[in-house]
């Protein structure tokens, strides 16, 4: 069962963040202040647990901001199980990553 | 600002760590990421950030599901021993680029009839030939007297002393190793007088050559080189060792030290090895040899690669050898228990069996599987009484449904 997964501090950290909006790896990092060799690791981690889930955005949105298509990541319903539990293991996640207003996602 | 390409080259390199099926998306993924870093108004390190990439890449490779593919030079019997052999020329070209490593190999390469003479001892390690410290054995007097017999037993004879010299340069004050010599040193060397002498590297490992007459050579030993005119030496009170016999003695005494960590290491995984599956024939015996025989230059050149990195070739060389031969002893003995007894294949897939923890007087280890369908293997987690040695099962041609 997903929900009975216990992720670590860092992870849910990072699971909170792209709960919040943040949802490419710098926006993680930026807001988490993680190193990229920590968030980029986990994040696959999560995606293999099929906690998030990503998808490349679409080029034409990219070209029309003149930059590299980004790849965004997204909570799946066990992700978000997940993070309820984890959300009441450290009850002060929410407090330290603020919303973002959306992005993408 | 650092260029782009500094941290788009940073990126490739950490590609190549990642299995081939997803480069291209990880790539694609870290190269968007890196604009997004270096378009930040408040500077980010984006080299720190490009770091990170081979973390996330080693990760990956890792966690890689097919591990076979990362493993394609060792995968098949041939591809092992082809790239064992390219890792051998690799090693054997090495040691003619490093400076201290082609001393030892052009030495080698020296004509039979020239010789180092030493008043009495013989190709002892403590003697005057020894190959790291050799000392001057041979006074001036004995000299002379060999000269006597120049026509009968030496075609040539010269004598050398190699002395400290204090050079003055614009750097400072330099102590160079100057060997002061008999005129036909360089006659017995077939080599014109010149400011160097290219290729040959004598005894004494001295910075450079200076021909001096008798006054400046007959206080202090030498050096004795000769060319023989027969293959040994009528004048007992003197013995002698072929120039290119230094450099290959040293060489051999890695087989020595080779075989000596085969002993040890065989010993050592003596009864971990299950019973020989039958009717295999002696291919995997064969493969094992290869692989022995293969392996060997790469310890021998490789050690003197890697010694010759820090100066001048000394007796670390044979410690080197040693750490290098098990380590490649236990390589072997461990790449042959992951094949197929079969064809020799690496065995793939493995799969956990049990737990210690939950199953008491269960088998617990690992499953391993023959991809062509030979048979499985059981590798046991702990070595108990009674299932203490790894299991080949073989399976009939009736499973070849199941496999390519």
């Amino acid at each position: 069962m997903a929900t009975e997964l216990k992720l670590s501090h860092t992870a849910a950290m990072i699971l909170k963040a792209i709960e919040a909006g943040h949802v490419y790896g710098f926006g993680v990092m930026e807001v988490t202040g993680l190193p990229s060799g920590t968030v980029y690791p986990a994040m696959r981690r999560l995606e293999r647990d099929a906690l998030i889930r990503s998808r490349w955005e679409k080029q034409s949105i990219a070209d029309a901001e003149q930059r590299p298509a980004r790849k965004y990541y997204t909570l799946t319903a066990s992700g978000r199980a997940t993070l309820e539990a984890a959300e009441k293991r450290y009850p002060l996640l929410a407090n330290l990553i603020p919303a973002h207003a959306g992005e993408g996602a | 600002m650092i260029p782009e390409a500094f941290h788009l080259a940073i990126l490739r390199i950490a590609s190549v760590l990642v299995p081939a099926t997803r480069r291209a998306d990880w790539l694609a993924e870290w190269r968007s990421e890196l604009w997004q870093v270096r378009s930040e108004p408040c500077g980010y390190n984006a080299t720190a950030f490009c770091m990170g990439a081979f973390r996330d890449a080693y990760w990956l490779c890792r966690n890689d599901p097919h591990p076979d593919r990362a493993l394609f030079f060792a995968e098949s019997p041939g591809r092992c021993l082809a790239s064992l052999a390219l890792l051998g020329a690799l090693c054997v070209a090495m040691a003619f680029v490093l400076p201290a490593a082609r001393k030892v190999m052009t030495c080698a390469l020296y004509p039979r009839n020239v010789v180092m003479l030493t008043a009495g001892g013989n190709s002892d390690p403590y003697t005057p030939n020894s190959f790291f410290h050799p000392y001057p054995s041979v006074s001036w007097g004995q000299f002379k007297s060999l000269k006597s017999h120049q026509g009968e037993e030496f075609s040539a004879l010269a004598f050398y002393v190699p002395t400290q010299i204090a050079v003055k340069t614009p750097r400072g004050t330099r102590t160079l190793l100057v060997a002061r010599t008999t005129a036909d040193l360089f006659r017995l060397l077939n080599i014109p007088v010149k400011s160097e002498i290219p290729g040959w590297n004598l005894p004494g490992n001295v910075d450079a050559f200076l021909i001096a007459d008798e006054t400046a050579l007959r206080h202090t030993k030498g050096f004795a080189v000769a060319r023989l005119r027969y293959d040994s030496l009528l004048n007992r009170r003197f013995s002698f060792i072929r120039l290119a016999d230094r450099s290959f003695d040293l060489l051999a005494s890695v087989l020595g030290i080779f075989l000596f960590a085969c002993l040890l290491v065989g010993l050592m995984a003596l009864g971990s090895q299950g019973r020989r599956p039958r009717g295999i024939g002696p291919r995997r015996g064969l493969f094992l040899a290869a692989k022995a025989l293969l392996t060997l230059p790469i310890v021998m050149f490789g050690s003197l690669d890697v010694v010759s990195l820090a100066g001048p070739v000394s007796p670390l060389f044979f410690d080197i050898a040693l750490f290098a031969s098990v380590v490649a002893v236990r390589w072997i003995l461990a790449d042959q228990r992951k094949r197929c007894p079969v064809c020799l294949r690496l065995l793939a897939n493995p799969v956990r069996v049990g737990e210690s923890s939950r199953i008491l007087l269960e088998w617990h280890g690992t499953e391993l599987m023959c991809l062509r369908g030979h048979g499985l293997l059981y590798v046991p987690e702990w070595p108990e009484i009674w299932s203490g040695r790894q299991r080949w099962l073989g399976l009939g041609p009736s499973w070849g449904g199941l496999f390519p």
